[in-house]
């Protein structure tokens, strides 16, 4: 009864995320618990093959790059299965994106977060708490997307 | 179900125990939930009805998942209404444990690679346990799981065959950054079905994989290279004198695969190379057709890398080409990187072919020569394929405009019946009569002999193959207003060839007691045959397709799409049922909306074509809802070097609806 209460509300208090362990892409690993260290972070789940995850991808490294000085990061977690997994390092390295990489080629970190619809952002306070959640990508979003972050780093910056 | 359920939510239970009511609090949880409703139902009753919600708890230590599944029927697959996936996972430490549905990926999937991809109705993982030690630069993690994998039969919607797996595995890796090492052994036994369901007629085999890869990092390149060896056996039981059950191991099958990637990294520019050279089962260009009667070969955890390029165009997936990981070798190249202005540029080309050079001895026999070298062969027998494609996307207009445009085109061998090139030679008797007798208005011959015997010796040649190639252009604009609307265009062309060609100086019979082709023309060797068809209906040369697509949207809100898809001939012929308004209203055709058309009688006009519109509409951030009208084209639909045939959809109407909580 109380699932069926929260389906009907319409925007969510989401709950906080698990430790999850990340693989980078340039061979480290890490937990997002310690890129949260530094501050707010902003996931999302693409793949090379996903149309919309790369138009989005642009704005996202925008956003990165511009609020890095506030604690901001962004984490890509990249879903392309064995496959093609060797492109995404090349992918990334020609757009000379700046953001967090991690690999996820058996989607185990987008089905805990449920994820799988592409591209899914979480934005995600230093607590670890989920503040905002988005499935998919039009032109134009990027500007909600913009005042997501701001209304979080606002939050955050007075604490 | 509610066994599993509570298997599941047990530990939950204990760590509400200071306050058993705390356990039906929602605050007591941090969880997340997700669900997708998917309901399609077309004109010639083409229904599926798809649901799925995924719970995740995480509290502590602790971590749950549970999945259930309300499909009646799916739209590929069995019909569940059930739990269908579960795990619960323990943490502490350099420990963790998990219980339930594993899906694990080492290395690049040449030894195990445990995915779900619904959109082929493949999973392939395993329900069992999963053990993980990791320690500094170490992590240890064995395995054990019983994995069910269903296959497509004649049907096209509802799987006919099931190979279960019992498996054990075991990987260890070494992370002394840059480098990272990893060590991978996995054993299943395979009950595998060799008659449609019903008819129980099984194999076991034990299939035994051992592996390892070694990975670097550097700042200008990375490497990665993964191996490989596997074996596989035949497992039968005896009974011995004391009446038990005695297992025995046969040899049945042995092979190896190898796989290599490195990156290098200028600037901007990214240069992407992959080599693969797989060999766990070289069957003749007949048998590879038959995966039902081959066992013992590669085996449905080893996902490994496919070499060309995963097309996201629609166009550039049916004519992509279907991947062979038991006999195939091949080599990748992408170059990417940035140009002036922003743009950004991608070119790629990728040459595949078997292992062997194959030759038709006889119409049933076929004799193999190992392609020398590392690289993919250029021979015709031995079934290259070649893909090459380029692209330049970027933006104009102070952003607003995105655009894209690309050329991809590909040529292959997809089939071969006859392959033959040599020489044979025949022996023709000259007899001559010995013995006759006068009878009447006649000479009667009573007696011959052989007085000499020549041999003639000829070359012949005999092929008949299939092959194909296409070219795509497609184009994709899109303009952003400063309001948050945005428009689109995207159109595409196609063209592809797929003829059968049939050559040479002798055809498709064959002479036993001379163990030889026969020629086209016995008296004249030379006479030479060279036939080339079309394997589209009507002799059609080749086929056409245009794509056009215009779209709509508000951003965060609303976006509208119509698609319009066109060909000049399909390869399997099906006719529209149904003409409905959407379609009348595309073509402009008045007479629809006087009511001077017969609904269940489309004018052929309408043939060929497929029309649909999409509208969604996001209900929040994290609810989604689509409602498709119109048509889709069936045919093959390729992910990942794996392709099924795609029934049509025709006159329907499709509802997918989407939520995150």
């Amino acid at each position: 009864m109380q699932l069926a209460l929260i389906i009907a509300q319409d925007q969510l208090s989401i709950g906080k995320i698990p430790n999850l362990d990340l693989k980078l892409l340039s061979g480290k690993k890490t937990t997002v618990y310690k890129l949260l260290e530094s501050g707010p972070l902003l996931m999302d789940f693409w793949a090379t093959w996903c149309k919309p995850c790369k138009q989005v991808m642009k704005h996202l490294n925008n956003f990165h790059n511009e609020y890095k000085d506030q604690g901001f990061q962004v984490l890509m977690v990249n879903q392309d299965t064995p496959r093609s997994l060797g492109k995404v390092k090349s992918y990334i390295n020609s757009k000379n994106y700046d953001f967090f990489v991690s690999i996820d080629p058996n989607q185990q970190i987008a089905k805990k977060l449920n994820g799988q619809i592409m591209p899914n952002l979480i934005l995600i306070n230093q607590d670890g708490s989920i503040q905002w959640r988005h499935q998919g990508y039009m032109p134009g979003e990027e500007k909600e997307i913009k005042e997501q972050i701001q209304a979080l780093l606002s939050v955050h910056n007075k604490n | 179900m509610l066994k599993k359920i509570l298997i599941i939510l047990f530990p939950y239970i204990l760590l509400a125990q200071n306050n058993p009511f705390q356990f039906f609090d929602l605050d007591f949880w941090n969880y997340n939930a997700g669900i997708t409703l998917n309901f399609g139902d077309s004109y010639d009753d083409f229904t599926y009805m798809e649901n799925r919600m995924d719970l995740n708890f995480f509290k502590g230590n602790f971590t749950g998942w549970l999945q259930y599944e309300y499909s009646d029927p799916p739209e590929l697959g069995f019909p569940i209404k059930d739990l269908r996936k579960y795990r619960l996972e323990y943490g502490s430490g350099p420990w963790s444990l998990k219980l339930g549905d594993i899906y694990e990926v080492w290395g690049r999937g040449l030894v195990l690679a445990q995915l779900d991809d619904q959109g082929i109705d493949f999973d392939n993982s395993s329900r069992g346990y999963l053990l993980n030690y990791t320690l500094e630069n170490i992590s240890v993690t064995q395995m054990s799981g019983r994995t069910k994998n269903a296959q497509l039969g004649s049907d096209l919607r509802y799987p006919e065959f099931e190979f279960t797996h019992d498996m054990d595995a075991t990987n260890i890796e070494f992370d002394v950054y840059p480098f990272n090492f990893g060590l991978s052994f996995l054993q299943s036994n395979e009950l595998h079905q060799l008659k449609p369901f019903g008819m129980m007629d099984t194999v076991d085999v034990n299939h035994r994989l051992h592996g390892g890869y070694i990975s670097w990092f550097g700042s200008i390149a990375d490497i990665f290279v993964e191996y490989v060896d596997k074996q596989s056996k035949l497992r039968t039981y005896d009974t011995n004198f004391s009446g038990d059950e005695v297992e025995s191991l046969s040899p049945l099958k042995k092979g190896s695969g190898i796989y290599l990637n490195t990156n290098l990294y200028l600037g901007m520019w990214s240069l992407f190379f992959e080599y693969k050279r797989y060999s766990f089962d070289r069957l003749s260009p007949v048998d590879t057709d038959y995966i039902i009667n081959n066992y013992g070969n590669r085996i449905d955890y080893q996902v490994m890398p496919i070499l060309f390029r995963e097309q996201n165009h629609s166009f550039l997936g049916r004519a992509a080409h279907q991947t062979n990981a038991n006999d195939e070798r091949g080599i990748q190249f992408e170059l990417s990187g940035g140009l002036p202005n922003g743009f950004q540029t991608v070119t790629q080309f990728s040459h595949l072919s078997r292992n062997d050079t194959w030759t038709s001895i006889s119409p049933i026999e076929w004799k193999n020569n190992s392609v020398g070298g590392f690289m993919p062969a250029n021979s015709l027998n031995a079934l290259p394929y070649k893909e090459f494609y380029t692209e330049i996307n970027g933006y104009l207009m102070d952003n607003k405009l995105y655009f894209k445009t690309a050329y991809g085109q590909n040529k292959e061998i997809n089939k071969i019946n006859r392959f033959f090139n040599g020489s044979a030679e025949t022996i023709k008797e000259n007899w001559a009569y010995t013995d006759s007798i006068w009878y009447g208005d006649s000479w009667f011959y009573l007696d011959s002999q052989i007085v000499s015997i020549d041999s003639l010796s000829y070359d012949i040649e005999t092929k008949l193959y299939q092959k194909s190639k296409s070219f795509t252009l497609p184009i994709e604009l899109t303009y952003t207003l400063n309001n948050g609307y945005s428009v689109g265009l995207s159109y595409a062309y196609q063209q592809r060839y797929k003829k059968n060609v049939k050559k040479g100086n002798a055809g498709g019979f064959y002479n036993y007691s001379d163990s030889s082709w026969v020629l086209n023309d016995l008296d004249e060797p030379s006479t030479y045959i060279e036939q080339t068809t079309s394997n589209y209906p009507n002799e059609t040369p080749f086929q056409i397709n245009r794509m056009v697509s215009l779209s709509m949207g508000k951003a965060s809100k609303w976006a509208i799409t119509l698609n319009y898809d066109w060909t000049n001939v399909q390869e399997i012929v099906t006719l529209d049922p149904n003409y409905n308004p959407l379609e009348a209203l595309i073509y402009g055709d008045i007479e629809y909306f006087k009511g001077n058309r017969d609904k269940n009688s489309p004018p052929s006009f309408t043939q060929n074509k497929w029309v649909s519109m999409e509208f969604s509409y996001n209900l929040s951030s994290t609810q989604r809802i689509s409602f498709l009208y119109g048509s889709i084209q069936g045919g093959l639909v390729c992910s990942n070097g794996i392709c099924r045939i795609l029934q049509p959809f025709n006159d329907g109407l499709k509802l997918s609806y989407s939520a995150i909580f």
